[in-house]
């Protein structure tokens, strides 16, 4: 048991284990919060008493998930400071006011009006009503956007300099406008939106299959097959282009990414390997299946074009485990295809039945499929961001502090412990979640639900009814 | 001329520190008390009301601590690190107690045995408390130092003040929860808060010399500032007399609405006594505000973002507590 000796890597897997732990919540928290703003608004336009039910229903599984993410985020802003300590002191000028932004912009905003929106029904008017669920959804956005700033700068630097052994910002706005950090967002974003979309997509689909409030569950379905019809694609799009600006940035995991050693010789095409096993040891791969040329084709967009490889970086300046990133990033570009499959082909059934406009009548086997893919968001998000993560090292900070001059230097058994808790009760609480989440869809919407006040008021009619 | 603007900055940013701080011991204080008071409640269906009626600002009282955390790290970011390096332990330990306390909030209403989440509630509450005492504690007793690159004490923080200061964060924390409930409710609940607002004010005012008299010992500079400024603290000492005086005023005359005005009016005088004495450390025996601060540029850049929206962000957190006024009760 070495490495409960060595305090650094507990704390790397510490903070691995708790990355990977929260990443999971705010994917649907982002995405579920604009859906909710969606179904209320169609509620408030159509007065259809079944978007008032959605609203309902589904605000149950964003609270309980909000919970989760709530307090597996609260770690992740201490521990810069407890683990990281060297990190923190180096990068706060930058780091810590974006984090501060993040509070302050962000996370207050959801919090402040997530009471109204969850329990404020009946005592606040409907357009109060409508703000509140509206500035919930706008501060994890704007959450999820300072986030992916900070992030962006751990891999991408821009706009200042170390002096001192701190860094020092020389120009927030050349640190705030780097394009590839919007990239990154819109890339993050857009999973949130897809993850969120394929749970309500699956979860309505699974109704359909058990005939249970069938008409009620088409609308939500069709919601979710609409928000994909336009993420899906899109996000194969800027995956894309984030994807180029890697290989621009930080050659070195764009070079891990697809496996490549060598830097092809002027003239010369890179070949794309679909499979490869890299061996750091050996800088090589033991075996590839590769396509001639089409690296060069996919990075620079020609035959011949130049592709770094992983040699231009001497071996302690590459990234480690390079079949993990490899394999990592082929899992998520796999995910984002079926995704974006699974929407194109119910698109299918849905334009063939356009003379039909009430009704969506998918086959068996896709409303099975639309069920599968529900954890096919979260699998491509944790992939991209294990891509993300572990393709900066051996950086904390790209190119100016490296992960091992970052860490606090704490008892190894102190690190080993809070690691092992971590791994005890975050297990817990995706069990506890899942169970607790089943039972709420077990369980259903509440079709009874009584409107709230300010409806009555409006619509004494309805009242009667 | 560029240093008078740095040291206004440092100070503006010491003084939105401190607001942000009181707002959280206020907020999550009384929070954190009711927890802690929900372990005292025999009455299920009381104990229910008391964790039913956070459901709508748990989450906001709690987020106050991530502002805290996101502002120290940007503003003051040597402390930043220096601190949460050195109290590892009770930092860890608050950590995992917010996250069982948290999820009790929803997690109770779909588990089969809802009493053990209750339970989760009433213990995350109180081991937060605890591990904040601890932290303030060690930090006030200097047992906070920078430790840039040395391996870190891992127990330094604990001594008999610290035992003490958790002592009185605990104590406070209740008193505020007590408070609260007095507005808050009605019957049953009633006579229990109001009982446990009297036996906390008693033991706070009991306990709140002699730590004022601890401070001064285990960090000498306290006392010499008094020393030298008798005059000052005896003003401010009376000043915290009064809310308390009136706060066992009101609970005498069973006015429950004013309680946890004259509580948190307490609170407030006693923050401010707290920063006067360490002015301008801002880890106290260690680190001052100017040397743990980022650069101008920081100061000023973040001052705009974080200061401009602190009216709007105290603006519609009023406004939550105002949509909820009332008597507790269960909003599911």
């Amino acid at each position: 048991m070495e490495f409960l000796q060595d305090t650094l890597l507990l704390s790397r897997l510490q903070f691995a284990l708790t990355a990977i732990f929260h990443i999971l919540w705010p994917l649907l928290t982002v995405g579920l919060s604009i859906f909710l703003v969606v179904v209320e608004i169609l509620w408030l336009k159509t007065k259809d008493r079944d978007y008032f039910v959605h609203a309902r229903f589904w605000s149950k599984l964003f609270l309980l998930n909000f919970a989760v993410g709530v307090v597996s985020g609260i770690p992740m802003e201490f521990e810069f400071g407890t683990n990281w300590a060297p990190f923190s002191r180096m990068t706060g000028e930058f780091f810590g006011n974006i984090l501060g932004y993040d509070g302050a912009m962000a996370l207050m905003l959801e919090a402040g009006f997530l009471g109204i929106m969850m329990f404020g029904w009946n005592r606040v008017p409907a357009g109060m009503h409508l703000f509140a669920t509206i500035m919930v959804a706008l501060g994890s956005s704007l959450s999820a956007f300072w986030i992916m700033i900070a992030n962006g700068w751990m891999q991408a630097p821009t706009g200042g300099h170390i002096e001192a052994g701190r860094y020092v910002v020389d120009s927030y706005a050349e640190a705030l406008t780097n394009p590839y950090h919007y990239w990154g967002y819109a890339h993050m974003w857009l999973a949130c939106i897809e993850t969120s979309l394929l749970v309500v997509g699956g979860v309505s689909a699974w109704y359909i299959l058990k005939h249970r409030h069938q008409s009620l569950f088409l609308k939500s379905l069709k919601l979710a097959l609409a928000g994909l019809l336009a993420a899906a694609p899109l996000q194969i799009l800027v995956g894309d282009v984030t994807g180029l600006y890697i290989f621009e940035l930080q050659p070195a995991k764009g070079a891990a990414i697809e496996a490549h050693w060598d830097t092809n010789p002027a003239g010369q095409g890179a070949e794309w390997h679909i499979l490869a096993w890299p061996d750091k040891q050996e800088q090589d791969n033991d075996w590839a299946i590769s396509i001639p040329n089409a690296l060069s084709l996919i990075v620079a967009h020609s035959l011949d074009g130049q592709v770094k490889g992983l040699k231009e970086s001497v071996p302690t300046d590459q990234p480690p485990a390079i079949a993990l990133i490899f394999y990592s990033f082929r899992m998520m570009f796999i995910a984002g295809l079926a995704m974006a499959a699974l929407t194109l082909g119910s698109a299918y059934y849905w334009w063939r039945q356009r003379q039909l406009p009430m009704t969506l009548d998918l086959p068996a086997w896709l409303l099975k499929t639309w069920v599968a893919a529900i954890p096919l968001g979260y699998v491509a998000t944790e992939c991209g961001w294990i891509v993300r993560e572990v393709g900066r090292q051996p950086w904390a900070v790209y190119g100016l502090l490296r992960t091992e001059q970052a860490a606090s230097t704490l008892p190894a058994s102190a690190v080993a412990t809070s690691l092992g808790l971590f791994a005890v009760v975050y297990t817990f609480l995706l069990a506890s979640f899942l169970v607790f989440a089943r039972r709420i869809i077990m369980a259903g919407p509440n079709v009874d639900q009584p409107l709230p006040v300010f409806m009555l008021s409006a619509h004494p009619e309805q009242e009667k009814a | 001329m560029e240093h008078q603007v740095s040291e206004f900055l440092i100070n503006a940013w010491a003084s939105i520190f401190t607001l942000m701080l009181t707002a959280y011991v206020a907020l999550d204080g009384f929070d954190l008390g009711i927890g802690i008071l929900s372990l005292m409640e025999r009455d299920s269906s009381r104990k229910a009301v008391m964790m039913e009626g956070l459901s709508g600002v748990w989450d906001a009282n709690e987020t106050w601590l991530v502002l805290l955390g996101g502002t120290l790290f940007g503003a003051f970011p040597l402390a930043y690190a220096a601190v949460l390096e050195a109290l590892y332990a009770p930092v860890l330990l608050m950590l995992f107690a917010l996250i069982f306390r948290g999820v009790a909030f929803e997690f109770r209403l779909y588990a089969r045995r809802p009493a053990g989440w209750l339970l989760a509630f009433g213990i995350g509450s109180l081991l937060a408390a605890l591990a904040q005492g601890f932290a303030l504690g060690g930090l006030l007793g200097g047992r906070v130092l920078d430790r840039a690159g040395k391996p870190v004490e891992f127990f330094d923080w604990f001594s008999p003040f610290s035992v003490l200061a958790t002592v009185l964060v605990i104590n406070l924390y209740v008193l505020l929860g007590a408070c609260y409930l007095l507005r808050k409710s009605d019957g049953g609940l009633l006579d229990s808060a109001h009982r446990w607002a009297w036996r906390a004010v008693l033991s706070l005012v009991l306990l709140l010399p002699i730590f004022i008299w601890c401070s001064t010992r285990v960090m000498p500079s306290v006392g010499e500032r008094w020393g030298a400024e008798s005059s000052v603290f005896a003003i401010l000492a009376s000043c915290l007399a009064i809310p308390l005086l009136m706060l066992m005023r009101s609970l005498y005359q069973r006015r429950n609405g004013s309680p946890f005005f004259w509580s948190l009016t307490a609170l407030i005088l006693a923050i401010i006594g707290l920063v006067l004495s360490h002015y301008p450390f801002l880890v106290p025996g260690s680190m001052t505000l100017h040397s743990a601060a980022s650069s101008t540029k920081t100061l000023e850049f973040m001052l705009y973002a974080v200061g401009g929206l602190l009216p709007f962000i105290l603006g519609y957190n009023a406004y939550q507590y105002y949509v909820f006024r009332g008597h507790l009760k269960s909003e599911h």
